[in-house]
């Protein structure tokens, strides 16, 4: 039995994929795992900003960064419940997880420990040369993970 | 542990991660090119040196380059080395009397937080407005915008952003698609901007502009002025700001029991008043009415650090309290903000600068107060509204004789404007903040901001033309 993983985080939820995931699983007959990444830079910048320009202490950017995260990960389970309630409305077995931290070391290790044979995740449209310059993380996880990757350019 | 492999081609790593250092070389050459160059007529070397430093300075501070603070530095050295003025004068400046207000007036709002102080009077007010769902709107406006008259507008906004998020997930809001998540936030973030200039606690931007307009030109504008100044005008915007918020987003009939029952539990739990709020509560208010009255006698920031006193006295908070909730940072801001001020004043520099950007084209004094007031307005949205005073403020000023306008209008006309930034997350926290909890669009902020932006500009140039000469200030 193939082993998919549907990879979502903050700023990845399309829709499209959820549902491309589903019908691979169910045409292959494989097994689901859903794994939403909390990506923990994000309340980062935002507090990044509000010390340099607001010049707030340190107790209250841990507090407001604290609460952001938390409303991410309430937003993450929730779409993971989602996703479940989709999967179990057409039989197909299905794991959910949640990691926090860097969206590619996460994906990567969670690739490993499942021994995933194929990633569909989305990511946002960008130019070659700006994937070029700066990076892809689904680029980085392609060329580390080796399994296949399907992407949802949106 | 995860290793991760960067596979980019090595030359274009090496592009991407020199890229910084190559634009600090090209601002270093830059900087030093125009500092050696022959001044034009009517600058003097100096000028022209003190225009590299404020050029460096503006670049920075735009582009985020450094920390904010960090560039203050780099402006106070640069003035010290390139001998525009001496060391010992450029950080003698560190010791000015803003510096000092805005230190105390942080270090009392940690104790109103810290004590749980201003959780306690954001719940009472929520209870009182929490009956209907628009009321509840109307009560997270207000009590943003009366808390940032009294404490710094970024501290109420970290502090109401947890409890309106609450609410919001109570009441199983949708994010990004429901209308009444929006008007909640929004009421949030406006509420803290637009009560944030009302005083000189909202933002330490205005401390800063009375700062720049003492040690430029000798005079000053104190706290209850400023308030009899402001305060008009910022009740009209408060009316105006949630005519829009309740126009453009449909708040109808929402239940919000559970909002209420969420807010009634949060109160509950908090308990009675305790000691050290009732206390932190008193000396707060007996330091707001020693501000409004005596300030002139007393000075600002003699009261302010004679409140902190009385804070440690009654035990009210330690000192690891008050380091956990003030941002250091700031002295050194502020220090180069106005010793930057000070010099390309002093030279020549920003009269020079500034008859080469607006004084050749325009004619009357009005016109440059309202090429003032907006240039400060549409700043603001994409500069830290502090670098916009400290930017605009000293080319005002310098203009100001030249058009017969008094130097302390031009304070008011650089500085409020520049606090009223509603569009886009870069020019204050709480538009970053509300953004952050995902259930609002930056597309809400920037088309209901411009709205609520082009009146504001309006309402502010009406106020000070038909106003502020009933209260002895005349355009």
């Amino acid at each position: 039995m193939k082993n998919i993983l549907l990879v979502l985080s903050t700023t990845r939820q399309s829709p499209k994929t959820i549902e491309l995931a589903l019908e691979k699983v169910k045409t292959e007959e494989s097994s689901l795992s859903a794994l939403f990444v909390l990506d923990s830079k994000m309340p980062g910048s935002i507090l990044e900003k509000l010390t340099d320009s607001g010049f707030t202490g340190e107790k209250p950017s841990q507090e407001l960064h604290d609460s952001i995260l938390s409303e991410y990960r309430e937003r993450g389970k929730k779409k993971l419940e989602e996703v479940e309630k989709l999967a179990k409305e057409m039989n197909i077995p299905f794991t959910a997880i949640i990691r926090e931290g860097d969206f590619t070391s996460e994906c990567l290790a969670e690739i490993k420990v499942r021994n995933t044979d194929t990633v569909i995740t989305t990511r946002k449209k960008r130019s070659t040369l700006s994937r070029f310059i700066f990076g892809s993380p689904i680029e980085q996880i392609r060329d580390e993970s080796k399994c296949e990757m399907i992407i949802v350019e949106e | 542990m995860n290793v991760v492999i960067d596979r980019r081609p090595l030359w274009v790593i090496f592009m991407v991660r020199s890229f910084r250092y190559f634009i600090f070389m090209l601002l270093a050459l830059a900087t030093y090119s125009v500092s050696t160059l022959s001044p034009p007529e009517g600058l003097s070397q100096e000028g022209l040196r003190a225009m590299a430093v404020f050029g460096l300075a503006i670049i920075l501070w735009v582009t985020h380059l450094l920390p904010l603070a960090i560039t203050g530095l780099l402006a106070m050295v640069l003035i010290s080395l390139m001998g525009i003025m001496s060391s010992h004068e450029v950080y003698s400046l560190f010791g000015n009397e803003a510096i000092f207000f805005i230190l105390g007036a942080l270090i009392l709002a940690s104790g109103v937080l810290k004590t749980g102080l201003s959780s306690r009077l954001a719940l009472i007010v929520l209870t009182i407005f929490g009956s209907d769902s628009k009321r509840l709107v109307l009560g997270i406006f207000l009590t943003s915008a009366f808390m940032s008259f009294w404490m710094p507008e970024h501290a109420v906004a970290a502090m109401m952003f947890p409890i309106v998020l609450e609410i919001v997930r109570g009441l199983e809001l949708r994010p990004m698609e429901s209308d009444y998540a929006k008007a909640l936030f929004i009421s949030l973030a406006w509420g803290a901007i637009i009560g944030g200039v009302a005083t000189f606690l909202g933002g330490a931007r205005n401390p800063l502009a009375i700062a720049i307009l003492k040690e430029t030109t000798g005079s000053t504008i104190g706290f209850f002025e400023w308030m009899k100044a402001v305060v008009p005008i910022v009740l009209i915007l408060l009316v105006t700001a949630f005519s829009i918020i309740s126009f453009s987003f449909k708040i109808g009939s929402e239940d919000i029991a559970k909002a209420r029952e969420l807010i009634t539990e949060k109160k509950i739990k908090l308990g009675r008043m305790t000691y050290g709020e009732l206390m932190v509560g008193t000396i707060m208010i007996l330091t707001i009415i020693m501000w409004m009255f005596y300030s002139k006698v007393l000075g600002l920031a003699n009261i302010a650090l004679l409140s902190v006193v009385a804070l440690f006295v009654f035990k009210l908070v330690s000192w690891k309290d008050v380091e956990e909730h003030v941002n250091w940072g700031i002295i050194l801001m502020y220090g180069g903000a106005i010793c930057l001020g000070l010099v390309i004043t002093k030279s020549g520099a920003a009269l020079w600068a500034g008859e080469i950007i607006i004084g050749s084209w325009v004619g009357s004094s009005i016109a440059a107060l309202v090429i003032f007031a907006a240039l400060s307005l549409v700043l603001t949205e994409g500069i830290s509204n502090t670098a916009i005073v400290a930017i605009l403020l000293p080319l005002g000023i310098s203009l100001s004789e030249a058009y017969g306008i008094d130097p302390k209008i031009m304070t008011y006309i650089v500085a409020v404007p520049a606090g009223l930034a509603f569009m886009l997350p870069m020019g204050t926290p709480p538009t970053a903040i509300i953004l952050s909890s995902g259930y609002i669009k930056v597309r809400d902020l920037v088309l209901h901001g411009l709205i609520l932006k082009l009146l504001a500009l309006i309402i502010f140039l009406f106020m000070a033309k038909i106003y502020w000469p009933f209260i002895g200030i005349n355009i």
